[in-house]
Order: structure tokens, then C-alpha cells, then sequence
């Protein structure tokens, strides 16, 4: 197994032992985190991950964003890339690739203000492991905005190895500090 | 390929700025108006001044009646700003004995405030050159800046020494005996923080992209759209290669691969392989430019002969091409200014 996959197994042994009550506390401590910040309070759009059970849960995040009135967007697989499409409270979804539940409305060849993402490890010098399929390192090279990665305070490593396609988020965001 | 210039978007781009700072505007149209038209976008706005850059582009803007900043005059062109009554930025005490040399009689001293590009430098230089030309009768109208970085966190120091500056040319010219008013401009963070500056000098941002602080919280909307059309439409297998250069993109699978008008001598830079353009709503990746045509290729998306390309716009605006190319929304902007793509002028809003 590769340095990157030794990670993830590791991180991702560390974040199941986390209760559902202890998940979610986390995520709440690092939406009062993402939701006070200048990023978040100047977009006026965000693309936002839609959370499976390992990571930090976004909903109330998105629902959060919908009442202040931002445009939200999801993400969907389509091939090699990722799309964006427009979301709103009540839109039809459906499990994608990679069993993560996506909107299946028209998507938007517009990139908005702030972009929310997941990660499976992170370092202090904010370089992001993802899954290994590179979606979001596809995106991120294609987007010009500010991007937060949000993660449990847990999945710290002291190094990550890097790759040249590997993009580091804006900020790191977890349920104890904020990263820039 | 189609460039789109919205003049409505210019107009209130500038009422934004005017209404945020407060201050009267000097609008730079050199380069042809950043690539959007410079007699277009003079016709269609007020500012009190238009600066360009060279004595020769500035003509044909005083023909339309408009008063002229020659921001970097230089030796040999100098006697059209006498000619067409234009007015030069001085920053350079053998361009001052010049413009004495040719009677120049209106002038505004350039002040260098750390950008060490033009302008007079320290107080002792700026004294010195506001008295030459005082002595000589020049009328000198004022002083300039142009900030290093109008992000800069230290501004105010750039501002303070602006300050020191304009002190010490008031000294040179009341030394000098001139007589007559006398106004300062700056670019934009200054003239937020200093209330004391006259105008405001306004570039990019009038053509709707930010350049920092000054106007970061002003919803500014670019005016310049460039669009074009598929003109071949193929699938290419993996192994294939696009483009003339075999070390250039070659798939690794079967994708739909489109010719799109549009290539470098157009101002779609090779620099720009590897960014999006948009086609149907889908962002699709540019694999290969050549002089008169590039390459987009997509997994999925099946698009036929004809089929409108989006270049630049909103998504894919001058600060994201600026991005890939690794460079700055300028350079993306008076790139696209080529002889060969037809231009329109709309006024939406």
C-alpha cells in the first residue's frame, strides 16, 4: 500500500470510532467556525459537499446558508469531472458514484465565490488528502475562489506526502481552530 | 471569434466607484481602453480627465474634446502634447528641460511613491523639478501617484510619502512664482484613506475586475464578453494526439474533441491550454491552441458544428484566465483586442 493509502486507512480507522453524538458536535463546532468567518459571510454563492457518514456533516451548514439567502451548489459525478449544480430545499437527489447522494437538477458552468470541501487528512501547512480519485483536485485547479476544506480535529497529520496535482485548500477549518 | 463590450457595465462600474470614494475620476483609457474601445468607452462616459499612456494614443481621444493625461510621455513624442494641448506627466528632470525646450505649457509633475516605475523620487527631486519648470512659466497643474500595490497593507506610508512629496513640489513651485490651481490624484486605496487627494486615477476596475482593497466591496461587473462558435466536431481514441505539436495533448481515452475559432493571433494565449471555456452550460477544458483555432475536449458532452463557445465572461472571467495563465487580468484583457474579432457595442441595463 502507498504512503497516501497507509494515511487514509489510518485516518479513516480514527474518525469511525467517533460516535454519531460526538460527529455531530464536532460538525456544529466547525459550522459556528466556517458561519463567523469573512469567507463565509462576504459569498454570496457556495459550492458546498454533501456529507457522507465519515465526514463533517454539512447539512446544517447548507440549510444555515439557504436562510441567509446564498445560492448553494452540489456537487455531482459525471465522468472524469465534477459538476455544479444549483441547489434548493426540496430538490430531487440521488445516490451517485461512490454512494453520495447528488442533486439531479441541470448544472451550472458558473464557479461561485466560496468552495466547502471535504478531505480524509490534513497537515499545518493545509495540504489535503482526499479519497484518491482527484475530483476535487480537478476542481480546485479550475476554480479561482476561496476554498475551505472542513475536517474533524482528528484526521491531523504531521506530513502529508505531496504530489504536483495535489491542491492545497484556502483554509482548514475543524471543530478546534481554523487554519490559514 | 465575437467581442461583446458592455458600456452600460462601464458606466456603472464608475458610478460605483465615484459613489464609493467621493471623488472625481480620472479614467484610464490607454491600450484602447484596456482592450474595450478606448473612443467608444470616452463617448460613453464623463470623467473630468482621460489618461493614456503615449502622446499617440492620445489624440484621437482630444479629438473627442476630452482633456488628456500623457501618463508616459517620452522624448521624441512630447511636442504633440504642445501640439494637440495635451497634458504630460513629468517624472524626469531632462523630460522637464524638454518640455521647457518645447514650451510645453501645462504639465503635472509624477511622483514615485515605491512602484519605481516612473515619477520623481524623494522630496529634494520633486522640489527641484517643480521649481525648473515654475521659473520657466510652466503651469504645473498638479501632482501624481500610481501606488506600487493597491493592496498594500502599507498604504499609508505610501500615501504619507505623497505627502511629502506634494509639500515639497508647493514649496518649488511658490519658490518658482507660479500661480494658478493646483490638484493631486492617486490610485485607488489612497483615495479611500485620504480625503486631502483630489481624483482618483480608475483603471481596471472600470472595466469591471477589482484590483484590491479599494473596490473590493463594490459589486463590479465586467463589461468585456468574448464568444465563439465550434467549426468541427470529432472523436479522437486514445493515443491521439490534437494540435501541431506531438509533445502537446494526447488522450488517454475515447473524447469528444471540438475546433473552435479562436487561436493566438486572436488572443487566445498557448498559455491558456489546461483552462475551461463554456459550451451548452458545461465548462469544457481547452487541450491545444494554434494561430487561428484551439482545441476542447469533453468526456460526455456530444456538441455539434456551430455550437456558441464561451471565451470570457462571467465564469470564466479575466481574473480566472488570469489565473491559469499565470498572469494578470490586464494582460488577459488587451490580449483579446485583435484586429480580427468582430466587435459590438451594447449598452444592457
Amino acid at each position: 500500500m502507498s504512503r497516501k493509502g497507509e494515511i487514509r486507512k489510518s485516518i479513516k480507522s480514527h474518525v469511525s470510532v467517533l460516535s454519531p453524538v460526538e460527529r455531530k458536535e464536532m460538525s456544529l463546532a466547525v459550522e459556528e467556525r466556517v458561519a463567523s468567518s469573512p469567507e463565509y459571510l462576504r459569498a454570496r454563492s457556495i459550492f458546498i459537499y454533501h456529507s457522507t457518514a465519515d465526514e463533517i456533516d454539512t447539512s446544517a451548514l447548507i440549510d444555515r446558508a439557504l436562510s441567509e439567502g446564498k445560492e448553494i451548489f452540489l456537487p455531482r459525478v459525471e465522468g472524469e469531472d465534477m459538476v455544479l449544480v444549483p441547489y434548493r430545499r426540496g430538490d430531487e437527489m440521488r445516490v451517485g458514484r461512490f454512494s453520495i447522494v447528488e442533486p439531479v437538477g441541470e448544472p451550472t458552468p458558473m464557479r461561485p465565490d466560496l468552495a466547502v470541501i471535504p478531505l480524509v487528512a490534513f497537515d499545518r501547512d493545509k495540504h489535503r488528502l482526499g479519497r484518491g480519485k482527484g475530483y476535487y483536485d480537478r476542481f480546485l485547479a479550475d476554480y479561482d475562489g476561496v476554498s475551505i476544506a472542513l475536517a474533524f480535529s482528528l484526521q491531523e497529520c504531521s506530513s502529508l506526502p505531496v504530489e504536483p496535482h495535489d491542491i492545497s485548500p484556502s483554509i482548514v477549518i475543524t471543530d478546534k481552530e481554523t487554519i490559514r | 471569434m465575437k467581442t461583446e463590450i458592455d458600456l452600460g457595465a462601464i458606466e456603472r462600474n464608475l458610478h460605483r466607484v465615484e459613489s464609493a470614494t467621493r471623488k472625481p475620476l480620472i479614467l484610464m483609457v490607454k491600450a484602447d481602453a484596456y482592450g474595450h474601445g478606448a473612443a467608444q468607452v470616452v463617448r460613453a462616459t464623463r470623467a473630468e480627465y482621460y489618461g493614456v499612456a503615449t502622446e499617440t494614443e492620445g489624440i484621437s481621444i482630444r479629438d473627442l474634446g476630452k482633456d488628456v493625461l500623457v501618463t508616459a510621455p517620452s522624448f521624441t513624442a512630447l511636442p504633440l502634447c504642445r501640439r494637440y494641448a495635451m497634458i504630460p506627466l513629468i517624472g524626469d528632470l531632462a523630460l522637464a528641460r524638454r518640455a521647457i525646450e518645447l514650451r510645453i505649457e501645462r504639465c503635472r509633475i509624477k511622483v514615485n511613491s515605491g512602484m519605481n516605475r516612473l515619477g520623481f523620487t524623494g522630496e529634494k527631486a520633486c522640489y527641484r523639478a517643480a521649481l525648473l519648470l515654475a521659473r520657466a512659466g510652466v503651469l504645473v497643474e498638479g501632482a501624481d501617484t500610481h501606488y506600487k500595490d493597491d493592496s498594500d497593507e502599507n498604504i499609508a506610508e505610501q500615501n504619507a510619502a505623497f505627502r511629502r512629496a506634494v509639500a515639497a513640489i508647493y514649496s518649488g513651485l511658490s519658490d518658482g512664482g507660479s500661480r494658478g490651481g493646483f490638484t493631486t490624484s492617486v490610485t485607488g486605496t489612497g483615495a479611500l484613506q485620504a480625503e486631502d487627494f483630489d481624483y482618483l486615477r480608475v483603471g481596471l476596475a472600470a472595466y469591471g475586475y477589482h484590483t484590491g482593497y479599494a473596490t473590493s466591496g463594490l459589486p463590479l461587473e465586467p463589461a468585456m464578453t468574448v464568444t465563439s462558435e465550434i467549426v468541427k466536431s470529432k472523436r479522437i481514441r486514445a493515443g491521439e494526439s490534437l494540435g501541431y505539436s506531438s509533445a502537446g495533448f494526447r488522450a488517454d481515452r475515447t473524447l469528444y474533441a471540438y475546433t473552435v475559432l479562436g487561436g493566438y493571433a486572436d488572443g487566445v494565449s498557448r498559455s491558456e491550454i489546461g483552462r475551461k471555456v463554456i459550451a451548452a452550460g458545461r465548462r469544457l477544458r481547452i487541450a491545444a491552441v494554434s494561430m487561428d483555432t484551439f482545441e476542447m475536449i469533453s468526456d460526455s458532452v456530444d456538441l455539434p458544428i456551430g455550437q456558441r463557445v464561451i471565451i470570457l465572461s462571467k465564469g470564466v472571467d479575466a481574473a480566472y484566465v488570469a489565473k491559469m495563465r499565470g498572469t494578470i487580468p490586464y494582460e488577459v484583457l488587451v490580449g483579446y483586442n485583435t484586429p480580427r474579432s468582430e466587435r459590438v457595442y451594447v449598452a444592457k441595463g
